[in-house]
């Protein structure tokens, strides 16, 4: 991470302009990482002022990942604390962007899920149903399978 | 721009209170 990813220009900028970071030695702040339950590096926590863990990964992350890592828990953050708008473009950003990963997937599901409840109650259902076009084989995808099903049902009895 | 790093867990998370921004830790190892 150190030697690859952090000197990449979009996660320095996202670290610097969204976070506090530090880097502590997992061997040497041993109470500090049996009070977080991490034991394998990289372990990637993300903290609120008071020390409660709204989001963590673990292992290695190519810096086109983990901007979107970053932008995944940044979104979660906002959503966890009921800044739905702001978690909205946290969540696209990831989305939208050209650059593949495993981690759209993620985002799609919880763009959805902070759409509805920014009082988007359509979005719910599109945004969830671009995750099943285009990650079909996530692991997001079976959580979010049903919205078919009920959109169906809803243009059955409507139509 | 360079990534400021805090030297220690206890020093980022004042930083992080008073600017009011969340924590980013990456527990790292040197092998």
């Amino acid at each position: 991470m150190g030697t690859v990813t952090y000197p990449h220009g979009g996660v320095e900028r996202r670290l610097s302009q969204f976070f506090v970071s530090v880097r502590p030695q997992i061997d040497v702040d041993k109470d500090l990482a049996k009070k977080f339950l991490v034991s394998w590096t990289p372990g990637l926590l993300f903290l609120d002022g008071q020390e409660g863990v709204q989001y963590r990964a673990f292992g290695f992350h190519p810096p086109e990942m983990f901007e979107h890592l970053l932008d995944v828990a940044r979104g979660t953050i906002e959503f966890n604390l009921g800044r739905y708008d702001e978690a909205v473009k946290a969540f696209s950003a990831v989305s939208e962007d050209k650059d593949p990963s495993p981690l759209q997937a993620e985002a799609l599901y919880w763009l959805g899920v902070a759409r509805y409840k920014s009082g988007d109650k359509e979005g719910l259902g599109k945004t969830w149903s671009q995750l099943l076009d285009r990650h079909p084989n996530s692991l997001w995808a079976p959580k979010a399978g049903f919205i078919r099903e009920k959109v169906a049902t809803g243009r059955r009895r409507t139509g | 721009m360079t990534i400021a790093w805090e030297k220690d867990y206890g020093s980022a998370l004042a930083r992080a209170k008073s600017e009011n921004k969340p924590l980013f830790v990456d527990f790292f190892s040197p092998t």
